[in-house]
């Protein structure tokens, strides 16, 4: 109205201002954010061939192999100069120190660097990246949880893609009938394991050892009269520590996984295997469920156990006589209050009163190194993968995490034998290692898992019967793998 | 009179003191050991006193990086909106063009998003664009929140047109009206926002772990993350960091509040 | 001419909006109709399927029930008391209102591991705090975190103590808005404190009470954190809420389909929940 012109050219020049004023805060802030890092640059070698040999101790003996030879070999890279390996592990403080030391190690040995990325929920993660087209070269996965990436072709088939696989599986000590149980989808294995631990109980020796137990029970008839009598909620003191983190009937998908599946695996060895392929013989309604479902919901039913979600299980206040863990627990505990570790000891996982003691069978929680499909440097990943599963770092992780390796002598192994001369705790578990039954739970084991935890914990809380649940827990699932 | 006032101020300090007991549980918890945790008593303060959490989360964490990368998200992220926000809020609440309702509806519903529902492709994004793992990543989806637009646009809307118009006649261009002129009016709402945001992307921990997975660019919400592991969960770790955090933060929160909660009397609506 | 300026005020929030919200919510109702595993590159079109199949889940009904439930607890107790605590930490006689400020913002900002580990802690059945005192006064021990009704009880309770800060924030920012003349004015004629509340203070802080009311809906909606701290969805999932059931549906079953059915739900409802509310707060509290 009043100067059209003298408008039109202000509006403009504020526009101009907005829009250079918000480009430079942009600018400027992406700056500041992420200042120019400087790499620690170790010069790369562009020749092409690396031979490094990792040495082990020379104790040899008839039956166990305890030299192993790595041998990297790196031809000619497509793209010359540096490889950079994306790694996908576990971000558990003993975990990023123990793969620190690793990749730093690789590192020097072969000039491969990493992008250490870290996971708590793995397979979550995994298929995150997948979806976004995020690089992963090589990660870690569990035995549950290749099932789902395996069947959308998201991994490499490690025996089919190198030649060398079962001679490194040998190499290393491991099954090889194990491997193919416990780490194949279709034929084909898609994971090379590499730490793990079979699930005992760990029971707190001075709480029994107040009420006048004096040996662990071998027996559940023995197990539900310890609990009975070691049981005072006035004292906080419980018979059953309950699943981890938050105790009680809480409902992670995996809490059920370690407090039920070792039973059921010592009720019924065979039965574990949910699934094959095909889906068949999927075995939730059977006796084995039903009475080890029966056997476990006297622990809250009988109050041994607490219904209500606690902040963290009593075993990690050692203020529950029994829990299910892996030898990890006492690592963990050590760190957290040396007291804790000395009040426990592992124990067979109990039997039925109609078994033997000596039948007792359990999970072990194996984790095994996995290469995507979409990863571009499969040979270097591969390389790692050996460097990585050699006794040097076997051993190494023990110490660490207290996690252990698959291999059917560690008991027997001169190579730990110092380790676990420190450590006795350690030598119950690896003993326990032929023990352990493969777990096989399909593609859905996650949701599955869940699902069989809604009708364990109905049980539990006595809105079920065993029958019941078992009946319910098998059409749910049936509804959820067809659905 | 004398005495009400001692009674307001005596009950306001048991309220307070009741309300932050769950957090002095938790201060008190990163000097004890971890038997002791948990045990069922009312006092918060440890029977054997202990500084190994500490050393051990500066084993695990490194604390100061981590501190210095969640301020920058956060006072990045705060600073953004007090400055983007009512740019987007003025014109909606303040001027009539085509268009404006729908823009009204754009805000109401970039609202309402579950953050869920957005969180996969935006991550897409973030990794097609290269920026994955950057401070800026982290960032990015909070420069603007729809919330403290549609806070600032309610403040707006109750200052008098008059005062905008006679601004206008005196020859100020809109964006010295809306920075010079209302933003120091509703000062108490730019105060809030301010600090509403800085909460609000300090924890939210959903989209940082997404982003952030290497060690340099660590924030407080993935630190806590690497501490929780499935079967374990660091308490004391946890408790130390967080009670080693309380100081700079209240800090923070003793200077913003000086904005809202003013004791100056404010003279900018003409009776 | 000068008209035009408002687009450009608004460019930054159209930039922003498309590439944070247009694009990742249109990706998210594509999604909801199709059969879609995470990181899987074959997809399977199902038309409203998945939303058929929720509609008969047992699961979401119970997750909806709840979230619905928690709505009509959590708004009239978290906007009631945020109001009547920012009304009295804006007594200009009090002492440390400021720090008391501060303070009540903490719950935000301590790591919600923290908080779900000390109220399971306080919550707990057999020795908790709370258990203890309510047996002390003849209440009884509660099982707060095993059955369905006390476990939202106790998710409600824990969100109102967590978010309290939140709103009383939002009240103190209104209430600065009050002129100190009017208050003056008015007890100059006699009124009393209950009259200037009533004629001064509540007219003028009705657009910010509309807002509150607002906000405390949407968080209500898209209530996920203390159920997942503290129940992880409960006995069962007896605690679930909507939004954990599409993170459940993302994370543990990974069918990006179904979680984005889910997500489009919660984004229906709330969006209807805000409109209505503020259409029909405004029009019947302006007078």
């Amino acid at each position: 109205m009043s100067e059209p012109k003298k408008v039109d050219r202000r509006k403009f020049i504020y526009a101009g201002l907005g829009a250079v004023a918000l480009i430079a805060i942009g600018a400027v802030a992406y700056v500041a954010m992420n200042p120019p890092v400087v790499t620690k640059t170790t010069t790369v070698p562009t020749t092409s061939v690396v031979t490094t040999t990792v040495p082990t101790t020379s104790v040899v003996t008839t039956t166990v192999p305890t030299t192993s030879v790595v041998t990297t070999t790196l031809s000619t890279t497509t793209t010359p100069g540096k490889v950079k390996l994306y790694y996908g592990q576990l971000t558990q403080p003993e975990m990023r120190r123990w793969n620190g030391e690793l990749t730093q190690a690789f590192t020097q040995a072969t000039g491969i660097e990493f992008e250490n990325i870290y996971w708590s929920q793995c397979l979550a993660e995994f298929l995150q990246a997948i979806a976004t087209g995020s690089p992963i070269d090589v990660c870690q996965l569990n035995t549950i949880e290749i099932w789902q990436p395996a069947d959308m072709g998201a991994l490499v088939a490690l025996d089919e893609e190198f030649p060398d696989f079962w001679d490194v599986v040998k190499a290393g000590g491991y099954d090889p009938e194990y491997v193919k149980r416990t780490f194949s989808y279709k034929g084909k294995v898609y994971a090379f394991p590499y730490m793990g631990s079979p699930i005992m109980t760990v029971y707190n020796k001075k709480l029994l050892e107040d009420k006048g137990i004096g040996a662990p029970p071998k027996y559940w008839s023995e197990m539900l009269e310890a609990m009975k009598q070691v049981t005072d909620p006035s004292k906080g003191i419980w018979g059953w520590a309950g699943p981890a983190q938050i105790g009680g009937l809480g409902n992670l998908w995996w809490n059920s996984y370690f407090d039920f599946v070792p039973y059921w695996d010592s009720y019924d060895k065979n039965s574990c295997f949910w699934f094959d392929e095909k889906f068949e013989n999927l075995n939730i309604n059977s006796p084995s469920v039903i009475e080890t479902l029966r056997f476990q919901s006297q622990f809250y039913l009988k109050g041994y156990g607490s219904k209500s979600m606690l902040p963290d299980t009593p075993l990690n206040a050692g203020k529950a006589a029994f829990g299910c863990a892996g030898s990890w627990i006492f690592a963990i505990m050590g760190m957290a209050d040396p007291k804790l570790p000395e009040l426990h000891w592992a124990t067979q996982i109990p039997v039925p009163d109609t078994h033997s003691p000596d039948s007792w069978m359990t999970f072990g929680d194996d984790r095994g190194f996995c290469i995507p499909a979409t990863s571009k440097h499969k040979k270097e990943a591969w390389e790692f993968i050996k460097f990585a599963v050699d006794k040097k770092w076997q051993k190494r992780l023990m110490e660490l995490a207290g996690q252990l390796p698959f291999t059917t002598k560690l008991a027997d192994d001169p190579y730990f034998k110092d380790y676990f001369d420190k450590n006795p705790v350690f030598k119950v578990y690896a003993e326990a290692i032929p023990h352990v039954t493969g777990n096989r739970l399909g593609v859905h084991a996650l949701e599955l898992l869940k699902a069989f935890r809604i009708y364990y914990v109905k049980c539990c809380l006595g809105e079920l019967t065993p029958e019941e649940a078992a009946k319910e827990a098998q059409n749910l699932v049936l509804t959820l793998i067809s659905g | 009179m004398k005495f009400r006032v001692l009674f307001l101020q005596t009950l306001l300090v048991i309220f307070v003191l009741v309300y932050i007991y769950p957090i002095l549980l938790s201060i008190g918890g990163a000097f004890k050991w971890r038997s002791e945790l948990f045990e069922p008593t009312l006092n918060p303060f440890p029977i054997n006193f202990t500084l190994h959490n500490f050393v051990s989360l500066f084993e695990k964490v490194n604390v100061l990086n981590v501190l210095k990368n969640s301020m920058i998200i956060a006072i990045v992220a705060a600073f953004s909106n007090i400055f983007l926000c009512p740019l987007t809020a003025y014109p909606l609440a303040k001027s009539n063009f085509k268009g404006k309702r729908f823009f009204q509806l754009l805000v109401i519903f970039s609202m309402v998003q579950p953050f869920i529902a957005i969180s996969i492709p935006l991550l897409g994004i973030v990794v097609m664009a290269g920026l994955q793992d950057t401070l800026f990543a982290a960032t990015f989806p909070f420069l603007i929140y729809p919330m403290i637009v549609y806070f600032f646009m309610q403040s707006l809307t109750y200052i008098p047109d008059d005062l905008i118009d006679s601004a206008r006649l005196d020859g100020a261009g809109e964006l010295t009206i809306l920075y010079r002129i209302l933003l120091p009016i509703i000062k108490a709402t730019v105060g809030g926002s301010f600090l509403l945001t800085f909460i609000w992307i300090w924890n939210f921990y959903l989209w940082q772990l997404m982003v952030l997975r290497t060690t340099e660019n660590m924030t407080y919400p993935v630190a806590v993350g690497m501490l929780s592991t499935s079967y374990f969960i660091y308490y004391g770790e946890v408790f130390a960091l967080t009670s080693l955090y309380i100081v700079p933060l209240l800090i923070i929160f003793l200077i913003m509040q000086k904005q809202i909660v003013s004791t100056m009397v404010l003279s900018g609506i003409k009776g | 001419m000068k008209m035009h300026w408002p687009y450009f005020f608004l460019l930054p929030f159209i930039f922003f909006f498309v590439s944070v919200y247009a694009y990742p919510i249109f990706m998210a109702i594509y999604a909801s109709l199709f059969k879609w595993t995470l990181g899987a590159t074959a997809k399977e079109f199902i038309g409203l399927g998945n939303y058929a199949s929720l509609l008969a889940d047992e699961e979401f009904l119970v997750s909806l029930e709840n979230t619905l439930f928690f709505a009509t607890l959590y708004i009239p107790a978290v906007v009631s008391l945020s109001l009547m605590i920012a009304l009295w930490l804006n007594q200009k006689f009090l002492r440390g209102t400021g720090i008391a400020l501060a303070l009540l913002l903490f719950p935000l900002i301590v790591p919600d591991v923290t908080v779900g580990a000390i109220w399971r802690w306080l919550l707990a059945e057999q020795n908790g705090v709370v258990n203890n005192i309510l047996s002390a006064i003849g209440i009884g021990r509660i099982p707060w975190l095993s059955t369905r009704l006390y476990g939202m009880l106790g998710v409600a309770i824990i969100a109102i103590w967590r978010t309290i800060g939140y709103y009383t924030v939002m009240f103190l920012s209104g209430l600065q808005a009050i002129p100190q003349q009017y208050y003056e004015a008015a007890s100059v004629d006699g009124a009393t404190s209950f009259q200037r509340f009533r004629y001064i203070t509540l007219p003028i802080l009705t657009p910010i009470f509309v807002f509150v009311t607002s906000i405390a809906t949407l968080n209500a909606m898209q209530l996920f954190t203390e159920v997942f701290i503290v129940t992880q969805g409960g006995p069962g999932f007896s605690t679930s809420s909507l939004v954990l059931k599409a993170y459940n549906e993302l994370y543990i079953a990974f069918q990006f389909g179904k979680a984005s059915a889910v997500s489009v739900i919660i984004e229906l409802l709330v969006l209807v929940a805000v409109v209505v509310q503020i259409k029909y707060i405004a029009k019947t509290l302006v007078k």
